[in-house]
């Protein structure tokens, strides 16, 4: 049992890497491109695989994904028609954690994957502040201590699926880091250049492994990835990833500690 | 001196070989499992069997602590007392640690302590399981042993206090009614195929450390 956060620019292979994890797989898809990392170059990978897509709102429980290779739970993020008002947020929040369920006490299913987790908790965020907005609509965005909510919410998907031993994989969108600088003005802060993981703070203590992809080396249209944290074995971490795939990742970890650890 | 490393693979395979020698599996109908959440004991009888992951810290932490408690009651009762006496009363089977004279004798260690006042501050689960083993048995009282790890909290630690407890008919009848109650409970959901709903059938102070408790979480944000 694994868990993987998969972080990178859009289209840099974040999603087709995801989905050559062990199976039975349980995908939950917030962000699009699917459909690309499918049918796209890396479509040979998924030739001959069962895979079925339940649109958001037909799921049915864990007859979805009966005979399945990999079963895609749509779900798009609620258009916000009403101004600051959040509207579907938590619908689609409550939809999630039900499916979610369902495929942690399905002891067949070996894979989940939440794409991307940057967007979960996103989310789960949106979900909370429209709670909120019930009670007050002149609330228009969460303060600081209130993000806490979402962050145990995403801490509660890394701790079950690790406690159920399934494989987890978390996608996560980069961001632009802030760093404190001092102006004529006062303290402000700065883009320092590095682009980071977007999403909670501390994702690399709850996950095992930590790659980011990207696209354009060493030619446009060609993929590669490197480690980013690897609980495994320490010396991996900025080295490069050739073969950007689940057993392409995991087999480079198991030789390089001796094959003492299967990632079946 | 020579060169130390540590060996946390190796810590795993000692954890996990402790885990499965101490394993004991308790059925949904057995004092523990009716008396402590039902929603757990439903998911460890359909659903996960949760074996701890000597890998993790949690799971290191559960197995130590089982393992504490259980090393303490095997060297405590060396030589004390009867062996317990496997029972089954009204559907509900279930064992003391111990008998002494025909009554149960219940082991139980903890972190708590010593100083917090005995009965006011045994937990509820504790005394539900005497008061259970006592019907079972057909007694109206024995010994409770309680093995302080951490003593009151000051030198020299450890400690040990044994309580002569004795009830009323009436109390061990009211215990066992609840059990019932329990028994009953459980398995309409287990016939009716439907998980318990989570923080419903606990003592508050169980979700503290459950190992379930994300789930219930989870479930809880689903509305199921």
């Amino acid at each position: 049992m694994t868990i993987l956060s998969v972080e990178g620019e859009e289209k840099s292979g974040k999603s087709t890497l995801a989905l050559t994890a062990p199976r039975p797989h349980v995908y939950f898809s917030f962000d699009q491109g699917l459909e690309r990392a499918i049918n796209g170059p890396a479509y040979e990978r998924f030739e001959g695989l069962k895979i079925v897509t339940i649109p958001y709102g037909l799921a049915t429980g864990q007859a979805d994904w009966k005979g399945a290779d990999i079963c895609i739970y749509i779900l798009p993020q609620p258009l916000q028609l009403e101004g600051v008002l959040q509207k579907g947020q938590l619908a689609l929040w409550e939809y999630f954690m039900k499916q979610l369920y369902n495929a942690l006490v399905d002891p067949s299913i070996r894979t989940i994957t939440v794409d991307t987790m940057t967007l979960a908790r996103r989310i789960k965020a949106n979900a909370y502040l429209e709670e909120l907005q019930k009670e007050n609509k002149s609330r228009v965005r969460l303060l600081q201590i209130e993000w806490g909510h979402a962050n145990d919410s995403i801490r509660n998907i890394y701790s079950q699926c690790n406690a159920v031993g399934k494989h987890l994989i978390a996608v996560h969108h980069l961001d632009d880091e802030y760093v404190p600088i001092q102006t004529p003005q006062g303290a402000s802060t700065a883009r320092s250049g590095k682009r980071i993981l977007e999403g909670l703070k501390d994702t690399y203590r709850y996950v095992d492994v930590a790659i980011r992809t990207t696209e354009g080396k060493p030619k446009r249209g060609s993929f590669s990835a490197e480690f980013v944290v690897c609980g495994y074995n320490q010396s991996l971490v900025g080295t490069p990833i050739t073969d950007t795939t689940w057993d392409g990742i995991t087999k480079r970890i198991s030789e390089s500690i001796g094959g003492r650890i299967s990632f079946s | 001196m020579g060169f130390w490393t540590r060996n946390e693979q190796r810590e795993a395979e000692i954890l996990s070989s402790m885990w499965k020698s101490m394993g004991e599996e308790r059925d949904y109908n057995s004092v523990s499992s009716l008396v402590y959440c039902l929603t757990k004991s439903y998911y460890k009888k359909f659903y996960l069997p949760q074996i701890p992951d000597p890998s993790e810290p949690e799971g290191r932490r559960v197995i130590m602590l089982f393992y504490v408690g259980l090393a303490l009651e095997k060297v405590i009762l060396s030589g004390e007392g009867q062996d317990p006496q496997y029972l089954e009363l009204d559907g509900i089977t279930g064992h003391s640690d111990h008998r002494v004279e025909g009554s149960p004798l219940e082991v139980k260690s903890t972190r708590m302590t010593a100083k917090r006042p005995i009965p006011d501050d045994l937990p509820e689960g504790w005394q539900r399981q005497f008061l259970s083993y006592c019907k079972m048995e057909g007694s109206l009282g024995g010994e409770f042993l309680i093995a302080y790890l951490f003593g009151d909290y000051a030198p020299p630690f450890p400690d040990v206090r044994v309580f002569d407890v004795k009830f009323t008919q009436e109390e061990v009848d009211d215990n066992w009614a609840w059990m019932l109650d329990r028994k009953a409970t459980l398995e309409d959901f287990m016939e009716r195929k439907v998980t318990p709903p989570p923080f419903t059938y606990n003592f508050n102070y169980e979700c503290a450390y459950c190992e379930y408790k994300p789930l219930c979480t989870i479930r809880q944000e689903a509305g199921i």
